[in-house]
């Protein structure tokens, strides 16, 4: 008898693993991220914070010695941001760090949850919008190139776009969470309901009943522009913008996808939000977003943002690992300052050095 | 190809009916049940039949990239997945019912109750909500029995007509849902599938217009 939703692996199955954990690893460093190993339980309160009350329900909590209340691990972002912001404040920026480990969460096993999954992922500390948010997402796509992954979409949402709507609508707390789930959901017949009693225009009212179906190329974006006016919401939306424009300028954009209705995450996050699905894979294999507030909250104010891949879900979009290389790196990377020259111009660069097998960073901001 | 899950039982003619106005016709072997998945003339879909029950699990998975299946069934189930169009037939009501004779006014008063049910998990957050201790009995079938029986004092079920509950000497007690016909779209091939699930949502829709 075992408990259900936990792992173990051996023979093969062990070398498999180990061969894509490794590859990612390598990927990471070339793009100047080095590793953190980090605890496997903290206080739950140090959790508590954007996990939110959903995840945070989910930690496998026990007691101290001393009665204080711990945790096991149920996510790898918040302990990252937790060591930053007490161990290295005053540290040059940018901070690149990537991980590797177990998370637990007591959830219902099935459609690829389990209760111990295994994350490799990534957090870029220190730079702001739009350059870190791009930067992460061009190594997601390098990783998912490097293992042979052809069909995948990454699906992007930013939070400042819903967050602009409820802001300006001065909705209840409880009124913007039916609104969400909904949204969600992109279950039109219940947000009907829920944006019926609003006081909008019937104009925006249609609008915000069709959000669900904003997803797809970048059109979208501009359709939402022409109508959506709040700062807030439009920010979004150009900075989403500026994704696109450097992804198309390298080729990338049949991996990206927008996603206006990509408003659930976990809550700390606060600008980009994404989810990176495979082909054949019913659920996400990663997803990732932008949290500003985070590491606030444990002493040192910087912009952050990350993702990460569950290992469990990318093996099954995985025929022969056995020829992949993994990646060589030099030990000194080379930095590009993000100050230098227009956006596009910066990643092309950045790009092209990577594609060498070169080692790069961002340089200072 | 887009695999589409349909519902076996009362939702199948419907269903079916319904496609056909959308220009999708579902080949004849899935209507009468011959087989359990088959691709249709055009090569654009590909049809799945299964349990109503069972059919978020299809697309959950990812199995089958979309599906049509009743309300009741999805609060039931909860699954994660989008719902995007409410297809307005098949409705309808789910209910707490039981025998008559003045109960009607003070069900809230029952200590606790037992209750016979195919939807246990509707049936405990309905009474949990309620702060009232229920003990929830799951049936598969005949649920209608179970008060005249002695197993049960009230049943949850799904309310097409009344006939049935009157038939038993039941009446209703509390409409607790309302439920229809609805598409449930798997995330994942919501973006990988964009192109063909956005046909499968705009035939549809065309339709409901």
């Amino acid at each position: 008898m075992i408990p259900q939703g936990v792992q173990c692996y051996f023979g093969e199955e062990v070398n498999r693993r180990r061969k894509v954990e490794s590859i990612l690893a390598a990927i990471m460093k070339n793009w100047g991220f080095d590793e953190i190993i980090l605890p496997f339980f903290d206080y739950v309160e140090s959790f508590s914070y954007g996990l939110g009350s959903e995840l945070g329900d989910k930690a496998y909590r026990f007691l101290d010695k001393d009665g204080s209340l711990l945790a096991l691990r149920p996510d790898l972002t918040t302990l990252v941001g937790k060591t930053v912001a007490t161990r290295m404040r005053g540290q040059p920026l940018p901070i690149q760090l990537f991980y590797s480990g177990e998370v637990f969460r007591q959830e219902r096993a099935g459609a690829g949850k389990q209760k111990e999954s295994y994350q490799i992922g990534l957090e870029l500390m220190g730079v702001g919008e739009p350059h870190a948010d791009i930067e992460i997402l061009l190594v997601a796509i390098d990783c998912l190139l490097h293992l042979g992954v052809k069909e995948f979409k990454i699906a992007l949402g930013h939070v400042g776009f819903f967050n602009g709507i409820v802001q300006q609508l001065n909705l209840s707390e409880e009124k913007a969470g039916a609104l969400r789930d909904a949204i969600d959901h992109k279950d039109t017949a219940w947000l009907k309901s829920q944006v019926e009693d609003l006081q909008l225009s019937d104009d925006k009212k249609r609008f915000l009943i069709d959000v669900p179906n904003l997803a797809g190329g970048r059109e979208i974006l501009e359709l939402a522009l022409g109508i959506v006016e709040n700062p807030r919401s439009r920010q979004a939306l150009l900075d989403l913008r500026k994704t696109a424009e450097v992804l198309n300028a390298l080729g990338l954009s049949d991996f990206l996808t927008f996603d206006l209705a990509e408003v659930r995450g976990l809550d700390y996050y606060t600008g980009i939000v994404f989810k990176i699905y495979g082909h054949s894979l019913g659920f996400e294999m990663g997803g990732g977003g932008r949290y500003d507030g985070l590491l606030g909250r444990f002493g040192w104010d910087l912009p952050a943002v990350g993702f990460s891949f569950t290992l469990d879900r990318i093996l099954p979009l995985l025929a022969d690992v056995t020829g992949l290389q993994v990646p060589l790196h030099e030990a000194e990377p080379h930095e590009i300052a993000t100050s230098s020259g227009d956006l596009t111009g910066f990643f092309r660069q950045a790009w092209e050095l990577r594609q060498q097998g070169l080692r790069v960073r961002l340089g200072g901001v | 190809m887009l695999t589409v899950a349909l519902s076996k039982g009362r939702l199948l003619e419907p269903t079916v009916d319904f496609l056909r106005r959308a220009g999708i016709e579902v080949p004849e072997d899935i209507l009468s049940s011959r087989r359990l998945l088959a691709p249709d003339s055009t090569g654009s879909y590909k049809f799945l039949l299964v349990k109503p029950t069972d059919l978020p699990t299809y697309v959950e998975y990812g199995v089958a990239a979309a599906g049509i299946c009743g309300r009741d069934v999805l609060l039931e189930v909860t699954p994660d997945l989008h719902q995007p169009l409410d297809l307005g037939f098949g409705r309808c009501t789910l209910v707490l019912a039981g025998k008559g004779g003045g109960r009607k006014e003070n069900h809230n008063l029952l200590s606790t109750t037992r209750v016979a049910t195919k939807y246990p998990r509707i049936t405990e957050r309905f009474f949990r909500s309620r702060g009232l201790p229920a003990e929830v009995i799951y049936l598969s079938g005949s649920v209608e029995l179970a008060p005249n029986l002695g197993l049960a004092e009230t049943i949850m079920d799904l309310v097409e007509t009344g006939r049935t509950l009157r038939e038993n000497g039941l009446v209703v007690l509390e409409e607790v849902a309302e439920s229809t016909a609805r598409v449930v779209v798997n995330r994942a091939s919501f973006h990988i599938q964009q192109a063909e699930v956005q046909e499968f949502l705009r035939r549809l829709r065309k339709v409901l217009e």
